[in-house]
This record gives C-alpha cells, structure tokens and sequence, in this order.
C-alpha cells in the first residue's frame, strides 16, 4: 500500500479532532485555538508516531487509530525520558525532536520494509 | 449508504466524544483558566502539582525546590511519567499544565475503553464490541470513574495500557512479530515508570502464563518472543529499577503493604449497578461460561475470558486477606473489560431476534440500544460528576490565597500556613510551606494556644514535603541527593535557611523562620482565634499584604540584621 494511503486514517483522526476542538470553542468559555492548541498537541505527540509504529503491523485502519494513542504515550515519552536522565532538558523544541524522530524511525523501518519485499 | 456501513464507527466516535465530555466538561468548564480542575484529595493537587514542576523546570531528575524544603538537588524518586508526560504535551499548548493532567488522565480512560472495543471486536464481534464500549464509555454511575475523580489516575494510567498488551499479546498468537513482542514489553516498562510494580506485575504474569500454556498446548517455542518482551521491558525499566534499589530507604516496601490486610476505605464506592444492567450480565455470563465449557470458545476468546476472571479474582481479593485499598482499584480499572459481560448478554437476547427480523431492523435494534444506554447514562452520571467538582477543595476564595502567593512572593520565600488548607492543598502556591493546620490533628497545638489567648513563640507543625527521606542520626532525617548518574549520597536536612537539623518528628519553629502567614480568618469554627492571631502579629510590626473574604497574607516583619 502507497504510504500516503496509509495515512488516510490519520488525517480522518486530525480532521475530527479540529472538528471537535471548534465545537468545544463554541460550546464553552475557552477560545477555539486553546482547544485547537490542545488538539494538536494530542495529535502530534501521541497520534502521529503511535500511528506510524502500527503501520509496521499488520493491523486494520479502526485498531491502528485506537492502539496509535496508547503507542504514542510509550514511545514519545520514553525517549524523552532517558533524553532527560542524560541531562538533556525537556523544552517544546526536545519534544518536538522526539516526535519527529518517533515517527521518523518505523518510517525508515517501513520504507526498509517495502524495499525487502520487492 | 456509506453512512449505513460505517455507523458502528460513527458510533463509536460519538460514544467516545460523549465519554471525554462527561469526564472532563464537569470539572474544566474553561480550559482558559489555570485553577486545579479536580481538588477532592492529597493525589489530585499532588500529581498535578509535581507535573507542573517537571514543566516549569524542564526536567524530572530532582525535585523542585519548594516540594523539598528548598533544596535543589534532592532526587526526585517517584515514577517519573505521569509527570513528565502532562508537563511535556503542555509544552506544546497554551493549555494550563492542571488542565492537561486531567484532560490526558481522561484520555487514557477513554482509550482504555476503546482497546476492549478493538479486542472484542476482532475476537467476539463488532456489534458485541460496540454494546461492551457503549457500557464501559457511558457508565450509569459515577462510581465508576471513581480512579479519575478521586487522583488515582497512576494506577488508572497505568492499567490502561492492559488493552494494548492483551490486543498484541493475542495478534502474536497468530503472527510472530518481534515488534508486537518489544511493544508489549515497552508497555510493560511504561506501566512500572508510571504506577511502580502494582499493575505491571499482575498483567506480565498473566502474559507470561498465556505464553505458557500455548508453548504447552502448541509446543511452539514462546521462548523468542517471551525473551524479547522481558528484555525490552527490562532494559527501559533498568535504570530507576536501580534508582530505587540504590536508594534501600526505609518503610514498608509493597508486599508488606499488599499483605497487610487493610480493608476498603470508606469512601471507596461499592458496586453500584443497575437491575437491567445486572440482568443482562447474567445472562451474558453464563452465555460466556458455556461457551468456555462447551470449548466452544476459540483460544483468544478464552484469554480475554481468563484475563476478566483474573481482573475479578484481583478485585476481590480484599477478602483473603490483602490490601482492600490496592486491590478493590482494579475493579475500577477492570470495567472495560468487565463490560464485556453485559455486552454479551444484550447480544444473545438481540440475536434470538435474527430469524424473525431483517438485517435492517436487527441494525436499527442495536443502534436503539446504543442510544438508549447513551440517553439513559449520560445525564445522570454528568449530574453526578458535576455534584463531585462542586465538592473540591479549590473553592475561589481559597485558589485567590494560592494564586496571590504563587504571583507576588519571592521564588525561594517561606510560608507558613497557619489554618485553612488541610491535604498540602498550600504545595500550589509554589513556595516552601510548613504547615500547622487543625486537620492533621498532632498540629493543633497552635490553634488551641491562640483561642486560650496564648501567641505562641513557636509553631507546630510539619514541613510540606514530597521527597524521599529515611531517619539519620540522633533523630534527623537524611534525602537522597542527586550528586551524579549512579551517584545519590544520603545528606542531612536542614530547616530552610538555617543550619538547625530538622526532626524526625513534627517541627516547632519561630514565626522569624517565615517570609509570609497564610490563613483563613473567615468561615471557621475559630474564627475568633485566628482574629486573636492577626492583631497580636500586627502589633508586632508584621502586614496584612492581602486579604479576600476568607483568607489572609501576612508578611513577616524581620528584625534588622
């Protein structure tokens, strides 16, 4: 499967959940970016690489959206915790780089993949 | 038509909104605002609290200065993650680091709910997962959310990793896969990181067992994946494994707590389940048994089966003799899976319809159901919700006290809390703080000099502390500092600021010892007493600096060096 095809189901996951941040904007006090903030936050730290790890198993699109949050919560902070025990200090530009390199590693193992099997 | 096909998921969704809204809307009704959302009890200022601080200092190494009686260096012992993971995703919003921690505790319930939904869905079926997620999403008490609103949310955090464990511990019974197997064990180490042993322990046994008995029956080697899951989780966990073995502080260690009989604590709900729920367990727990009994059953279903009977077994065990307050918690953690049973009652009874009526009507059966748990539930279980915010302790006169100390004081000023703040709710203004409040009973010393009329020289109380200690010499008390990687030297703690060893027991110190007085003076039964307090101190050079209806600052008139 063409890995943009993959992603369809994440970009479903990002679509419900601007949806959901812009009705909890309306429906409450909070302004819509506080909730938008939130929704991406959840988004890019737990769904982005918890999603990209499952593409590595052989899973449908409902349990890979599912199990992506749980995945994320493991590897993300994992990283950032022995990033941390070595003294790197945890910022908005070090999760960033975990979540980039989280997603950035099952996305080589997935291409290496690919490449086998052909 | 495409509507049609997909509304099981477009249920679920719906489900899963209304599951985040029941557990969150209640408690934050403005995610603008950075009052604590949840303030019953110690574990919810506590953990909120200690995330702020991972936030605040970019780190989770020692803890903040003024949870340790200002000491920078003091290693910071507690699993690290249900911390840092709420400091770090707050780190990418403009959200308050309190509001992240229970939105995220909310989360991982939710999600909890949705891993049974994708395991009964791919070992029972999608309209029994769907009937088990409904229950479990929408529950029709509060009670049930009873880990989330009282702060056991590490235990709750922890357990709900279970579903991921079980989903990929059942796919390697059909696939070999060394990623599901480094999964599960990066799972495992996640669990112990975030809650200790408590919950990894009983689910890496039961893997371990699964594991065992397919190697028995199947005479497959487990051994490859067995390996590769303990290693995995071994290797993450390694390190403050031996953080905390380095440590060997003093204090019961968890079996001598596990065994030690306590029973229930009061305030812990008892099952509260409704008849027609109740009704349909039964029937959906013996359509389940006779399955399992007729082998009818296939070898996932079975695990899910012995894994709900374990959750159960654990559950009540209270009665044997063990920990009433640790183990009656994974009957709050088990109710996803427990929902399972109902869900497969409301199944058979649905299904006994499927010769007489259409696919169509057998759908709009189940959507009904669905709907109906949703508008029967939903309603009272958010009332109920509702009613348990009203109840915090984080009232707005008493956040105004907090929020004023936390903006206007010093960074390294000390405080003391003379009344009005019982469970260290006074850890969220940030400072320093000794406490001698009435609640705690031994510190009501002070306030029963001040209502005879006496202004005390000294005053009792206890620092208020997080860190790990254990009794030094000539009863002193000794940290554990953070001098290196492997490195942590037991120091003596001094009262802050001064060179005077503080005692293994409740301290009495000087009002000179302090920066600030906080109190409530309004709204008590010695109110009197504290009126007594403030004008005998004001006679004595110290200020009232600010002042609502309920609650007072004074600061502390030093003498001139």
């Amino acid at each position: 499967m063409h890995l943009l095809e993959s992603y369809k189901p994440l970009g479903i996951i990002a679509g419900i959940l601007a949806i959901a941040a812009v009705l909890a904007g309306i429906a409450t006090p909070a302004s819509t970016l506080t909730w938008l903030s939130l929704a991406l936050a959840v988004f890019l730290y737990f769904f982005v690489p918890g999603y990209t790890w499952l593409l590595l198993l052989d899973l449908d699109a409902v349990e890979r959206c599912i199990f992506a949050f749980l995945v994320g919560a493991i590897v993300v902070p994992l990283l950032l915790y022995f990033l941390n025990i070595i003294g790197i200090p945890l910022t908005r530009i070090t999760v960033l780089a975990a979540v980039i390199a989280m997603t950035g590693i099952p996305l080589f193992l997935w291409f290496r993949k690919k490449q086998i099997s052909h | 038509m495409w509507l049609l096909k997909q509304w099981q998921v477009l249920a679920l969704i719906v489900l899963s909104f209304a599951s985040f809204v029941l557990m969150v809307f209640p408690f934050i009704p403005d995610l603008d605002s950075d009052v604590l959302p949840i303030s019953l009890t110690y574990d919810n200022f506590y953990h909120p609290n200690m995330a702020k601080g991972v936030h605040d200092t970019g780190q989770h190494r020692v803890y903040v200065p003024y949870r340790a009686l200002g000491i920078p260096d003091a290693l910071l012992a507690d699993p690290p993650l249900p911390y840092s993971i709420p400091a770090t995703v707050a780190m990418l919003t403009r959200v308050s680091v309190y509001n992240v921690y229970a939105i995220l505790a909310a989360l991982f319930q939710v999600f909890m709910c949705l891993g049974v939904y994708a395991i009964v869905r791919r070992h029972f079926n999608q309209t029994m997962a769907l009937f088990a997620a409904t229950i479990a999403l929408i529950p029709a008490t509060a009670s049930w959310f009873f880990q989330y609103t009282i702060g056991f949310t590490t235990s709750l955090e922890a357990f709900a990793f279970a579903p991921l464990i079980l989903f990929l511990l059942l796919y390697l019974y059909e696939k070999k896969s060394v990623l599901a197997a480094g999964v599960i064990g990066a799972a495992f180490s996640v669990q112990f990181m975030i809650h200790g042993p408590i919950e990894v322990a009983y689910v890496y046994l039961f893997v371990t067992a699964a594991m065992g008995v397919l190697w028995w029956r199947t005479r497959q080697s487990w051994l490859p994946t067995w390996l590769v899951m303990t290693g995995t989780a071994g290797v993450l966990s390694v390190y403050q494994y031996v953080l905390l073995k380095l440590l060997r502080l003093t204090g019961e260690n968890i079996a001598g707590t596990l065994l030690a009989g306590n029973p229930i604590p009061a305030y812990f709900p008892r099952p509260d389940i409704p008849w027609v729920l109740l009704a349909v367990t039964v029937i959906g727990g013996a359509v389940l048994l006779l399955r399992l009994l007729q082998r009818k059953s296939t070898p996932q279903q079975a695990t899910i089966l012995f894994f709900i009977v374990m959750m159960i077994g654990i559950s009540l065990s209270f009665l044997v003799g063990v920990d009433g307050s640790r183990t009656m918690r994974q009957y709050f953690n088990a109710y996803p899976f427990l929902a399972l049973i109902p869900a497969a009652g409301i199944y058979a009874v649905t299904r006994m319809l499927k010769s007489k009526v259409s696919d169509n009507v057998l759908r709009f059966v189940d959507l009904s159901i669905v709907a109906l748990i949703l508008y029967l539930s939903f309603m009272p279980t958010f009332a109920a919700l509702k009613g348990v915010a009203a109840g915090g302790q984080a009232t707005p006169e008493r956040w105004q006290a907090i929020q004023w100390v936390r903006d206007n004081t010093p960074k390294d000023a000390r405080i003391f809390y003379l009344f009005g703040f019982e469970h260290e709710f006074e850890m969220l203004a940030e400072r320093t703080a000794f406490k001698g409040d009435f609640g705690l009973g031994f510190t009501q010393k002070n306030v029963i000099a001040l209502c005879n009329g006496q202004y005390p020289e000294t005053y009792a109380g206890m620092w208020a502390a997080a860190f790990s200690a254990r009794p030094g010499a000539d009863g002193t008390i000794e940290y554990p500092a953070r001098a290196g990687f492997f490195n942590f030297p037991f120091r003596t703690l001094y009262r802050p600021g001064t060179t005077t060893p503080v005692p293994n027991v409740n301290d009495e110190v000087p009002l000179s010892n302090f920066d600030y007085v906080v109190l409530q003076h309004k709204g008590t039964q010695v109110d009197p007493c504290m009126a007594f307090f403030i004008e005998q101190s004001q006679n004595k050079g110290h200020k009232v600096v600010w002042k609502n209806d309920q609650f007072i600052v004074m600061e502390v008139a030093h003498a001139p060096a």
